[in-house]
């Protein structure tokens, strides 16, 4: 089989790219005898063969002899780039360099065997949408097309095997309780139970690239963007939390590594707000993209095509074993995560009915669940992908929500006449009660979602090279989207588990249902992280104590920050 | 075609000033003509748009100014073909959408000028023009973007494209005449063409290269077949459309020897095989017009009819216009750095 | 509040020269500082390198409390003027100089408040002095880039700051 070529700098297509050059600054120690003597300075700078800077004090120095100092090389962090409003999003070099495949391969060259008490136990969790991309990169160079769960399979054998990883999970039992916690913390917001600040339309947070746009440009969407942790964060939790205590590991002795479809995914992890101060650890120690996985197994020569006994074997086990982690749960709706689609079924009775209407393109959706009776709208959604459509969300939403939208903008124009968008609708009441405001929107930030991730295999379709300039662009967008196209197939084919609707309701069938059986793990597990005092009574979508609230609220689900403009002047880009 | 014109040649035609402006306190630097009024507007570092009138006669008076509350340099004015609506975008990174209030009674006074707003660049908003039909609107930025905007009914904008293909600075979009092509210029030293895909979204179908500096300005022809670009690199280029989705370089013009800020093509006075006059200016000061032939042969002649020294006495000359209204090509507005709007009459050299 | 990258922590000083004859001759020149007005009568007098010269010797640099001219980084030779075009090139400390758009645009906005506006002037960076020369020149001579930074609050106290010490011409204070 043929894979991508590597993944570099130029290839990243996260669809919200960073807009100037990185002002981070560099902090300065000076010496106290810098400046004692303006006018008397005498060093100068020298580069040496090996590009490091030198500060060399050519005369004049105390003793007379010429002397020279290395001088430091500047460090940038992830936690820089979250925390400065130079670029919308993250500088991709520093990405690369802080969390990649070749700082796995470090850890793993130098981690302690596993009888030494400093050995940290390897943990790979990989996203639906990586798996996606890895079965139809293998399908289109395979007689059979290869289904997510076969990849899942031979991926563990080589995670193991080859790149020494012990443990080897996909992101959906994660993505399940994600979603759980997700429709929880939206019937909070609509009963007005939350805070004040939780306010509708409820927006989802899977996608760090939309919330790190909203952090640094639009404080505005704060308040609106759900509080309920990604997939990713939730197998964090899970990981370092659940499993490391049924291993009789603290969260330091686990080294976790997930696999996504997104580079923005590196800066998720890196927030402070995953950092754990009691064992200095992240809930997720590296994140690595789908492309980043296959280069490891590339350097390893490990091969994915070839099959590995029992990979086709029925996921489902013949009893639940509580033992493991459910796997490959699906969930219909998107393949960015199912966001919207959890809250529809939610609210989808028999006495409603649900239309569904495209914008433009499948990226952008509305879905309105109306009261066949009385007509009324019960619930009104939308998905909306890609950075063009999530402008217009934010447009739409401050209006609605009557938010000024824009850093800064308040009173900006106070000195003319603002043209209200109430006086040009003056007197259509019926149409304003027919376009109702969003309760929920899907918001992610690349087109397609994140089948379409930047961390994503590249496209295997081979583009015609004799054609002549405009028509190979246009066959190259076309290539892609259809690559997109059979990602997103092979995300939802042949699935072990196929649902006919989804289900958040108790544990009561006698078959094998795996969302039950989820919902299920899901409470077991909420009970042994939040101990509530009425023990095993709680559900997931129940109230428990405080104490357990206040438990819940902290493993799953987190907070944003607005990102103020803090630029001095001389790192004014202009 | 090379046409080195760095001496005043003796013209076929002169330009004959007909109105001159400085209310604006600072530098004007852009303009736009009404496309069915009797209107051109102008706008200025002094955060302010003016609007002036002329009457049949040719008389020209300052009808109104806007004071605009962009909080920055108010950079480029484009009127929407209706002639309803004043787009203005400035370098406090907002496009400014701009209606007068329907006079109270019939007959009335025009109302105010009320203003809604579009946000979503990041920093200076460089030029904003509107598509043939109105039912676009672009936009670009130092923030290296160009997005297009739908207009919908009752002043509702959607955003339908945010086009990322510069690297550097966008300075400047320009639609086509008929057809929903658009153009934009760049600090990259190039030009860039997008169409929308009606099932998906706008992408760029060409990158057009060879300018050797910052590509400050875009004129299609009236015609649609040509689109000049105006450069730092001191030369104006000339592509033709090939096919339809090919543009493909046909001409170089020269006769500015510092920046070239501004081309704009104008329908000229219709002999047969005319292809409209092309104006430009910038840095030097000078404003040159070129006849543009499109014989049968398929080739794109130039020469150069007019040319003035020093337009705004010593300053930079940032934007030239012609009048798109029947009848009135023959009318050019120019905008200097000496705060003032001058207005020009092209006319035959007895 | 950041701190500020120092690009070149301890540069070179240099002596100043003396204030140049011409602007110690009148010390009513038309240019001794931007607050007095300039008249009709300079409209067609010529201006010396020298003039333009001592306008920017005394800009202090935006990371040191020293002079341009103090740093080498302006000086009367690389200072040309041809009837109404002036153009003015200066040598950054470092050939990584951070502060080259900074020290450029000083100059500029120094030219642009003091000179006549029948001038024209260009600003760049010694050829060879820099890792980014052309970028440099490119953005110091996009009058709309500079027009947009001027009205960039943060910015333009950066450059007040270097030039509150313009008007001193190469005299002590």
């Amino acid at each position: 089989m043929t894979f991508s070529g590597a993944l570099t700098l130029t290839d990243l297509n996260d669809f919200i790219t960073p807009s100037q050059a990185c002002i981070k600054p560099v902090e300065e120690v000076k010496r106290p005898e810098d400046y004692k003597e303006p006018g008397a300075a005498s060093t100068a700078i020298h580069v040496d063969s090996a590009g490091s800077y030198y500060e060399v004090t050519a005369n004049g120095s105390l003793n007379g002899v010429s002397s020279s100092r290395k001088l430091e090389t500047a460090q940038i962090s992830l936690n820089d780039c979250l925390a400065c409003s130079g670029c919308i999003t993250s500088a991709e070099s520093v990405l690369i360099t802080m969390q990649s495949h070749e700082e796995v391969f470090n850890f793993l060259s130098t981690n302690p065997p596993r009888t030494s008490p400093e050995h940290r136990i390897p943990v790979l969790s990989i996203s639906p949408q990586s798996l996606a991309s890895l079965s139809a990169s293998l399908s289109s160079s395979s007689s059979a097309s290869i289904s997510i769960s076969q990849v899942l399979r031979r991926l563990r054998v080589i995670c193991k095997n080859d790149l020494g990883f012990t443990h080897v999970y996909d992101t959906t039992f994660a993505r399940h309780i994600a979603l759980l916690e997700h429709a929880q913390e939206f019937s909070e917001r609509r009963a007005g139970t939350g805070s004040a600040e939780n306010k509708l339309p409820m927006l989802s947070s899977a996608c760090p690239g939309w919330v790190c746009y909203a952090e640094k440009t639009h404080a505005e969407m704060l308040p609106f963007i759900s509080r309920s942790k990604s997939p990713q964060q939730v197998m964090g939790t899970l990981v370092k939390h659940w499993l490391g205590e049924k291993w009789g590991k603290k969260p330091h002795q686990i080294y976790h590594v997930t696999v996504m479809p997104c580079y923005d995914k590196k800066l998720e992890a890196s927030r402070q707000d995953f950092y754990n101060d009691l064992y200095s650890t992240r809930d997720v120690d590296c994140v690595i993209t789908t492309g980043e996985l296959e280069l490891m197994m590339r350097a390893r020569n490990s091969d994915l095509s070839a099959s590995v006994p029992d990979e086709e074997r029925h996921l489902s086990p013949s009893e639940p074993n509580f033992d493991d982690l459910p796997e490959l749960l699906s969930h219909p709706g998107s393949s960015s995560g199912s966001y919207l689609q959890s809250l529809i079924s939610e609210y989808l009775t028999d006495g409603s009915e649900l239309s569904t209407r495209t914008i433009r393109n499948a990226d952008y959706e509305e879905h309105v669940i109306t009261n066949k009776s009385t007509g009324n709208v019960v619930f009104k959604g939308a998905k909306c992908y890609g950075f063009r459509n999530l402008q217009n969300v934010v447009r739409k939403v401050g209006k609605e929500a009557g938010v000024q939208i824009g850093r800064g903008a308040a009173g900006r124009l106070s000195s003319v006449r603002t043209k209200r968008n109430m006086s040009s609708r003056g007197g259509k009441n019926a149409e304003v009660e027919k376009d109702k405001a969003y309760d929920y929107v899907e918001v992610m930030a690349c087109p397609s979602g994140c089948v379409n991730g930047g961390g994503q295999l590249k496209s295997q379709i081979t583009r015609s090279q004799n054609q002549d300039n405009a028509e190979e662009t246009s066959e190259a967008r076309w290539g892609d989207k259809e690559w997109t196209k059979r990602v997103e197939e092979a995300y939802w084919h042949n699935l072990p588990t196929p649902p006919p609707s989804p289900s958040f309701s108790p544990v009561s069938a006698e078959t094998y249902d795996p969302h039950v059986f989820a919902n299920e793990f899901a409470r077991r597990i909420l009970v042994d992280l939040c101990k509530p005092h009425n023990g095993a009574e709680s559900a997931w979508r129940t109230r428990m104590d405080a104490d357990a609230e206040k438990m819940r609220a902290s493993l799953f689900r987190t907070q944003y920050r607005a990102v103020e403009s803090n630029v001095v002047g001389l790192q004014v880009n202009w | 075609m090379d046409s080195d014109v760095l001496m005043d040649h003796n013209t076929e035609f002169q330009l004959m000033q007909v109105a001159e402006f400085s209310n604006h306190e600072e530098r004007v630097w852009h303009l736009a003509w009404n496309p069915t009024r009797p209107l051109l507007a102008s706008c200025s570092s002094d955060k302010s748009v003016n609007l002036y009138h002329y009457d049949t006669t040719g008389k020209f008076e300052q009808a109104t100014s806007i004071s605009t509350g962009h909080s920055k340099t108010v950079r480029a004015v484009a009127w929407a073909p209706s002639g309803k609506t004043l787009a203005t975008a400035s370098f406090d990174s907002q496009v400014g959408i701009w209606e007068q209030e329907e006079p109270e009674e019939e007959g009335g006074a025009p109302g105010e000028w009320e203003c809604t707003i579009l946000e979503g660049h990041e920093n200076e908003c460089k030029c904003v023009a509107y598509s043939s039909s109105g039912t676009l609107l672009a936009t670009c930025s130092r923030d290296k973007t160009v997005w297009v905007w739908e207009v919908q009914p009752d002043s509702e904008f959607e955003c339908v494209g945010v086009l990322m293909e510069h690297t550097q600075d966008v300075k400047c979009v320009a639609w086509h005449p008929t057809e929903e092509i658009l153009a934009s210029a760049s600090y990259d030293d190039t030009i860039r063409l997008y169409v929308d895909d009606p099932d998906e979204d706008w992408y760029a179908f060409q990158v057009l290269s060879g300018h050797e500096s910052t590509v400050w300005s875009l004129a299609f022809s009236p015609c649609g077949k040509y689109l000049a670009s105006a450069s730092d690199d001191l030369t104006i280029r000339l592509w033709r459309r090939a096919a339809q989705f090919k543009w493909e370089p046909i001409g170089m013009l020269r006769g500015h020897d510092r920046t070239i800020f501004s081309v704009s093509w104008g329908l000229g006075n219709g002999d047969g095989e005319n292809a409209g006059w092309l104006a430009s200016t910038g840095s030097d000061g000078k404003i040159n017009v070129w006849e543009m032939k499109a014989p049968e042969n398929g080739t794109l002649d130039s020469k150069l009819i007019a040319t003035l020294r020093d337009a705004h006495s010593v300053s930079d000359v940032n934007c030239v216009a012609w009048n798109p209204r029947p009848g009135l090509g023959d009318l050019l507005a120019t905008a200097g750095d000496d705060c003032s709007v001058r207005v020009w009459r092209i006319t035959g050299v007895a | 509040m950041q701190d500020v990258p120092v690009y070149n922590a301890n540069p070179t000083v240099f002596a100043p020269s003396k204030p140049s004859k011409s602007s110690l001759l009148s010390a009513h020149s038309l240019w001794w500082d931007e607050e007095l007005d300039v008249k009709a009568e300079s409209e067609d007098e010529e201006i010396k390198p020298d003039e333009i010269f001592d306008l920017i010797r005394s800009i202090t640099d935006p990371e040191h409390p020293l002079t341009l001219e103090q740093l080498a980084v302006v000086s009367s030779p690389q200072v040309a003027v041809s009837g109404n075009f002036v153009n003015v090139e200066f040598t950054p400390t470092v050939p990584h100089c951070g502060m080259s758009a900074i020290i450029g645009l000083s100059i500029r906005v120094r030219l642009l408040r003091s000179l006549p506006n029948r001038f024209k002037v260009d600003v760049r960076v010694k050829p060879g002095s820099h890792n980014s020369e052309n970028s440099v020149n490119k953005q110091l001579n996009d009058k709309e880039r500079v027009a947009a930074a001027l009205e960039n609050d943060s910015l333009i106290d950066v450059v007040e700051k270097c030039l509150s010490t313009a008007g001193r011409r190469g005299q002590t204070p």
